[in-house]
C-alpha cells in the first residue's frame, strides 16, 4: 500500500490539499483510539509533505532570499526563490536573510543582486566587530568586549541563527588564540557541547576536538600572565606554546626540544610554559633542572594555585603519586574546597588503591558541585570495585558504610536498602560454624572413646560399662 | 459523574471542568482559582495544603515543603514533622485538595481527572505524576503537555484557520518551549525544548543572591526563616519591577538593616545568563520544526514569569515581533485540560480538534560500536525514536551479539541526546537469554512503543527462540510494585487531610502568625493580642462569635499587610 492511497489522493505538490486529506483522515484514524493506524498515517503524511515540498510551489506567500556576503569561506549558491523549504541541513551552506522583497517592482533576481552591494549587511557589521577584537591582543582578552558583542540585537535574532553559528565556526578555525573563559561564554551563546554530532559531519575533525577541549573544564594555557606592552608576537608565543603542550602530551620529546627554548626566547616569564620546561626536564630525569622550572613557575605568582596545580597534574600524569598528592594536599591546606585539586586528589588515592579516602573527598566533592561529571564518574567507578569487595565480605562494616555513603550521595537511595546483611550472606558463616561443631563433636566423641579404651585396657572397662549402663538405667528411670 | 482537568504547577495548581459555554475555573474553599503548590503539617499532625500551607513556609519551614515539583522522579525525601513525603505524596496531598474543592462545587463524587505535566518532562516524571494522582484517588485519563494545553485555549479563540505558533511556557521551576500547528481542526505539536531547571524563582534568588552579595551578608549563616524572609523581600522587588522601573529590597539582620534598590536595566544585565539560556531551547525548537522565526505567526506566553518585562523583550528580540500575552498566563493551562477532558469524551459543544503530540526526548539503547578490526566500544547510544517524532509511535531496531557463546543479552534503555549513554539518562534495563552462538548470530529485534501519553513499553523478541520480553520498566527504580502502591495508600490513609470547613479560620491564624513574624516590636505585640483574642474566643466555640470576630481579624490583617507593602 503506497503511501499516497493511504492518503487516497493523487500524487500532488500542492501542500494544502495534502493537509486537508489528512486532517480528514485524522478523524478516522485517530491517534487516541488506533495507534497504529495514525502511525502509518502519519509517515503518509510525512512522506507526503516531504515530496510536496521539493518540487517548485506555484504560491509563493514567505519568500526566503539567499545571498553571497563578502564570505571569507567557499562561495554559495543562490537559491531560487520559489524554494520554500528551510531544511537545516542546507542553511550552513548558505547565507540566509530575509528580506521582504516586493515582487511587483519586477525581476526578483535583479533585487536580489542589488542587495549583495548593501554595504549594512548586519552580519558582515558583526564578523568586522569580532575581526576588530580579536586583532587587538590586549582587546581580545578582555571578556567584556566580547559579552558585549554577543548581547546585541543581532545575536538575539534567531533568524540569523544558523548563519551566524556556522560562520562562528569558520571565524575561530582562523582565530582560535583565545583564552578559555571566553571560549566558555562563546559555548553559552552557542551550546556547542550539545552539537557535537552534528559538528563532527560538517568541519574538520581536528578543529572539532580543539573546540570541546578549550569549553571543556579542564584548566587551559593561561593568557593572563602575557606581557601587557605589546612587544611581543604573542600569536607566534601561542602557537608554539601549543606545539610543545601537544608534543608532551604525544611523548615527542624531540618535538618538546625543537620548541622549548626558541619560545622561552620569545617570553621567558609564563608559569606554564616554565612549567612545560619542568614537565621536560622531569621526562629527562634531570631532577635539578625540573625543580628548578617549577620554582621559576610559582615564583612568578606565589599566590596562584593555578600553577601549583598544573605542576600536581604533571606529576600525577607522569606518574610521580606521592609528588602529586604531597602538592594537591598543599594546595589544599590554602585554598580546601577547590574542586579541581580534590578530583586530583581523589586521583592520586585512587591509583594508590586508598578507596576509602578517595572515596571521602569525593562525596565531599559533590556536596560543593552536584552536578561535577568528573566526580561522578569516579564515584561510580569506586561502586563498582567496592561492590566486587562487598561480595566476597558481606559482613564488613566499613566497607557497607563506605558503600551506603557513596550511595547516598549518588542519590541512590534504594541501592542502600540492598546493603543491608541478609540472612544469605550469614549463611556460609553459619555453615562454617556448624562444621566446627559437628568437628568439635566428633573430636570429643573420639577423645571419649579413646580414654574408654586406654582404662579398657587397663582392665577397668568392665566397671566403667557398669558405671555407664547405670547411669543410663537412671536416666531411664528419670 | 463529571471529569475534571488539573493544571499541578510548582507554584500553584488550578483545576476546571468543561462547560457548554466553554471551560471554566473551580474555585477552592477560599474561592480563589488558584491554590499553592504547598504543603504543611500543623500541631494535630494533620495535613494543610493550599493558602495556609503558604503562610506556614515562614512560620513552620520544618514542617511545611513547597516547589516539590522539581523533585517529581526523584527519590528525595522530605522531612515534614514525624512525616517523610516523597515528592509524588506530597503532589498527591495537592490534587486531593483540589478533587475536594471539586466535589465541593459539583456536590458529587469526581474520580476521573486530566493532569497536566510539562512537555519536557521525562518517563519517570511522567509515571511519579501518574502515581500521585492514583495516591489521591484519581484515575487519570490523560496526561497532557502543558503547552499543547495552553495552544488549545488560544486555539479555540483563533479566527484564522491555519497558524504556527510558539507557546514560551515559563512556570516557577520549568520553561518549555513548544511549536505548534494548527490547520483544519488539528493541533499539531511540531516540535518540543526546554530547560527544566530554569523557572520565574531562579529570578528570585538571582535577586536574593545580589543583595546579599552586595550587603556583604554571609547567606550560609542565616537561618530558615531568615532565608525565607530574604526570599519574600526578592519576590516581591520581582513584581515591583514587572510594573514600575525600579524594585527595592529591605533586609534587617541582628538589629541591623538593609537596603537595595534595584532598576529594569540593572536587573536585565544580572539576569543575562539566565536570558541566555532560555534562547538556546528556542533555537533547538526551530531547527527541529524546520521552521524560521519569520515563519512564526505568533507567541505565546503562558506561566507566571513571563509578567517579567524583561521576558517579553526577550521574546521580542528573538522573533522580531512582541509575543501575546493576552491570556491570563496562570490560567491557560488548566483551561486547557479542562477542554481536554471534553475533547476526551467527544463532548458535543466542542468543535473537534485533534491533537497529535511529539516525543520530548530521544529514546535508545546502549551499543557497542566497532571500532578496529577486532575492537568495539562500548557505551554508544543507539537512538530507537528520534525526539521530536509524533506519538503514539512504535520502531523496532535489530541487534546482534557481541562474543562467541554469548548467553545473554543486557538492554540499557535511556533517554537523551548524548552520542554516548553516559551522557544520558537510564530508564532501566532488561536481560534476556540467547541461545549460545557465534558472534553476530544471534540477533534480537527491541521494539520501542512510545504511547499518548508519553509512557513508554519496550519489547525484546530474540529472533531464533521466538521468545518475547516486555520490559519491565516497572520494576525499575522510582517505580512501585503493586504492593508498595497499596502499602502506600494504607499509611496515607491515616493521615488526616484537615477538614475543609474549618480552613478559613486555620488560614487567619497562619496568616496572623506570619505577619507577627516579619513584624518588630509594638507591631509584633499588636498582632500577638489579636491572635490571642481570636484563638479565645475559637475556644468558646459559639459559632456566632467566630465567624463575627473572623471578619473583624481578617480586615484588620489586610490592613496590617498594607503596612508591609512597598
Amino acid at each position: 500500500m503506497s503511501y499516497w492511497s493511504i492518503l487516497e489522493i493523487d500524487p500532488t505538490a500542492e501542500v494544502s490539499t495534502i493537509k486537508k486529506t489528512y486532517a480528514k483522515k485524522l478523524k478516522i484514524y485517530h491517534p487516541e483510539d488506533d495507534p497504529e493506524g495514525y502511525q502509518r498515517l502519519r509517515e503518509a503524511y510525512d512522506y507526503a509533505l516531504k515530496y510536496a515540498k521539493s518540487k517548485p510551489q506555484i504560491t509563493v506567500e514567505k519568500r526566503e532570499v539567499a545571498l553571497e556576503g563578502n564570505s571569507i569561506f567557499e562561495p554559495k549558491e543562490i537559491i531560487c526563490p520559489t524554494d520554500n523549504i528551510f531544511e537545516h541541513r542546507e542553511v550552513e551552506k548558505n547565507l540566509y536573510v530575509d528580506y521582504d522583497i516586493d515582487i511587483s517592482k519586477g525581476n526578483i533576481f535583479e533585487e536580489c543582486f542589488n542587495e549583495i552591494d548593501r554595504p549594512k549587511n548586519p552580519i558582515e557589521g558583526f564578523f568586522t566587530r569580532l575581526n576588530q577584537i580579536y586583532s587587538d591582543f590586549q582587546e581580545r582578552i578582555e571578556i567584556k568586549n566580547w559579552e558585549e558583542v554577543l548581547n546585541t540585537d543581532l545575536m538575539w535574532d534567531l533568524k540569523y541563527m544558523d548563519v551566524i553559528n556556522s560562520r562562528m565556526i569558520y571565524f575561530l578555525i582562523d582565530n582560535s588564540n583565545l583564552p578559555k573563559n571566553i571560549w566558555r561564554l562563546l559555548n553559552d551563546n552557542f551550546h556547542w557541547d550539545e552539537q557535537e554530532e552534528y559538528l563532527r559531519s560538517r568541519f574538520p575533525s581536528d578543529f572539532v576536538g580543539f573546540l570541546f577541549d578549550q569549553i571543556s573544564n579542564t584548566m587551559g594555557l593561561r593568557y593572563s600572565y602575557l606581557p601587557k606592552n605589546n612587544e611581543i608576537d604573542y600569536d607566534l608565543f601561542i602557537d608554539y606554546r601549543r606545539i610543545i603542550f601537544n608534543a608532551l602530551a604525544n611523548e615527542d620529546i624531540k618535538g618538546v626540544e625543537e620548541y622549548l627554548f626558541r619560545t622561552l626566547e620569545i617570553y621567558s616569564h609564563d608559569p606554564d610554559l616554565l612549567c612545560m620546561k619542568g614537565e621536560y626536564y622531569l621526562r629527562i630525569r634531570d631532577n635539578t633542572r625540573h625543580e628548578k622550572a617549577f620554582q621559576d613557575a610559582i615564583d612568578i605568582n606565589p599566590e596562584d594555585i593555578s600553577t601549583l596545580f598544573y605542576e600536581a597534574d604533571i606529576y600525577f600524569k607522569n606518574n610521580r603519586i606521592d609528588k602529586a598528592e604531597k602538592l594537591c594536599k598543599y594546595i589544599l591546606s590554602i585554598n580546601p574546597k577547590d574542586l579541581n585539586t580534590n578530583t586530583l586528589l581523589a586521583k592520586c588515592y585512587l591509583k594508590s588503591k586508598k578507596w576509602y579516602m578517595a572515596n571521602e573527598i569525593l562525596i565531599e566533592n559533590l556536596k560543593l558541585s552536584p552536578n561535577d561529571k568528573e566526580t561522578k564518574q569516579y564515584l561510580y567507578l569506586i561502586v563498582k570495585e567496592l561492590n566486587v569487595q562487598y561480595k566476597k565480605k558481606p559482613l564488613n562494616r566499613e566497607l557497607r558504610n563506605n558503600l551506603k555513603n557513596t550511595y547516598l550521595a549518588l542519590g541512590e537511595y534504594r541501592k542502600t536498602e540492598e546493603l543491608k546483611p541478609k540472612l544469605k550472606d550469614l549463611l556460609p558463616l553459619l555453615k562454617k560454624l556448624i562444621i566446627i561443631l559437628i568437628i568439635a563433636f566428633c573430636v570429643i566423641t573420639l577423645a571419649g572413646l579413646g580414654i574408654i579404651l586406654i582404662f579398657a585396657s587397663k582392665g577397668t572397662l568392665i566397671p566403667v560399662i557398669i558405671i555407664a549402663s547405670s547411669v543410663l538405667n537412671k536416666r531411664k528411670k528419670k | 459523574m463529571p471529569a475534571i482537568g488539573i493544571d499541578l504547577g510548582t507554584t500553584n495548581s488550578l483545576v476546571a471542568y468543561w462547560t457548554e459555554n466553554g471551560p471554566e475555573l473551580i474555585p477552592n474553599v477560599f474561592g480563589c482559582n488558584l491554590t499553592p503548590s504547598v504543603v504543611s503539617v500543623d500541631e494535630n499532625n494533620e495535613i494543610l495544603v493550599g493558602e495556609v500551607a503558604r503562610e506556614r513556609l515562614i512560620t513552620y519551614p520544618h514542617l511545611t515543603a513547597s516547589a516539590f515539583k522539581r523533585y517529581m522522579g526523584t527519590d528525595k525525601q522530605f522531612q515534614l514533622g514525624k512525616y517523610t513525603f516523597s515528592p509524588e505524596e506530597l503532589s498527591s496531598f495537592v490534587l486531593k485538595s483540589l478533587k475536594a474543592d471539586a466535589e465541593a462545587f459539583f456536590g458529587e463524587e469526581v474520580h476521573e481527572a486530566v493532569i497536566s505535566v510539562p512537555a519536557y518532562f521525562n518517563d519517570m516524571q511522567r509515571k511519579a505524576t501518574k502515581r500521585a494522582a492514583e495516591l489521591a484517588g484519581l484515575k487519570v485519563e490523560r496526561l497532557i503537555s502543558e503547552p499543547t494545553a495552553a495552544a488549545i485555549s488560544y486555539g479555540l479563540h483563533q479566527v484564522e484557520s491555519e497558524t504556527k505558533f510558539v507557546v514560551f511556557d515559563l512556570g516557577g521551576g520549568t520553561f518549555d518551549v513548544s511549536i505548534l500547528e494548527m490547520f483544519e481542526g488539528v493541533m499539531e505539536v511540531r516540535s518540543i525544548a526546554g530547560d527544566n531547571f530554569l523557572g520565574g524563582e531562579d529570578f528570585t534568588n538571582l535577586l536574593a543572591t545580589y543583595f546579599v552579595d552586595s550587603e556583604k551578608i554571609d547567606k550560609q549563616l542565616l537561618d530558615y526563616k531568615a532565608l525565607a524572609g530574604l526570599y519574600k523581600q526578592a519576590e516581591m522587588c520581582k513584581r515591583a519591577l514587572c510594573d514600575n522601573n525600579q524594585g527595592k529590597m529591605t533586609f534587617t539582620l541582628e538589629k541591623q538593616c538593609y537596603e537595595k534598590t534595584i532598576n529594569r536595566d540593572e536587573f536585565e544585565k544580572l539576569a543575562n545568563n539566565l536570558l541566555l539560556r532560555l534562547r538556546y531551547p528556542v533555537e533547538r525548537a526551530l531547527r527541529d520544526a524546520s521552521l524560521t522565526p519569520s515563519e512564526i505567526d505568533a507567541v505565546v506566553l503562558i506561566g507566571g514569569a513571563t509578567r517579567m518585562p524583561i521576558i517579553k523583550s526577550s521574546v521580542g528580540r528573538m522573533f522580531g515581533k512582541l509575543p501575546f500575552s493576552n491570556i491570563n498566563p496562570d490560567e491557560a493551562v488548566a483551561l486547557g485540560a479542562a477542554i481536554q477532558v471534553a475533547l476526551k469524551e467527544r463532548n458535543e459543544s466542542v468543535n473537534e480538534l485533534i491533537l497529535t503530540d511529539v516525543c520530548p526526548y530521544t529514546l535508545g539503547v546502549d551499543v557497542a560500536k566497532q571500532v578496529d578490526k577486532d575492537k568495539f566500544e562500548a557505551g554508544y547510544f543507539l537512538p530507537i525514536i528520534e525526539r521530536n517524532t509524533p506519538i503514539p509511535v512504535s520502531r523496532v531496531e535489530r541487534l546482534v551479539t557481541l562474543q562467541d557463546n554469548q548467553s545473554k543479552i543486557h538492554i540499557g534503555i535511556y533517554q537523551g541526546e548524548s552520542r554516548r549513554v553516559e551522557g544520558n539518562i537510564k530508564l532501566g534495563d532488561l536481560q534476556v537469554n540467547v541461545p549460545p552462538n557465534k558472534a553476530g548470530m544471534e540477533q534480537i529485534d527491541v521494539r520501542y512503543t512510545y504511547d499518548i501519553n508519553g509512557i513508554l513499553e519496550v519489547e525484546v523478541l530474540v529472533l531464533s527462540t521466538g521468545v518475547k520480553n516486555r520490559i519491565v520498566i516497572e520494576k525499575n527504580e522510582g517505580s512501585m510494585t503493586k504492593k508498595e502502591i497499596e502499602d502506600r495508600l494504607n499509611a496515607l490513609k491515616d493521615i488526616k487531610i484537615h477538614p475543609r470547613d474549618k480552613m478559613e479560620n486555620k488560614l487567619l491564624i497562619a496568616k496572623g502568625e506570619r505577619l507577627y513574624e516579619e513584624a518588630l516590636r509594638e507591631k509584633r505585640e499588636y498582632i500577638g493580642n489579636l491572635l490571642q483574642e481570636f484563638e479565645a474566643i475559637l475556644s468558646r466555640q459559639n459559632e456566632r462569635e467566630i465567624s463575627k470576630a473572623a471578619k473583624e481579624l481578617k480586615d484588620k490583617l489586610e490592613q496590617i499587610e498594607g503596612w508591609f507593602d512597598y
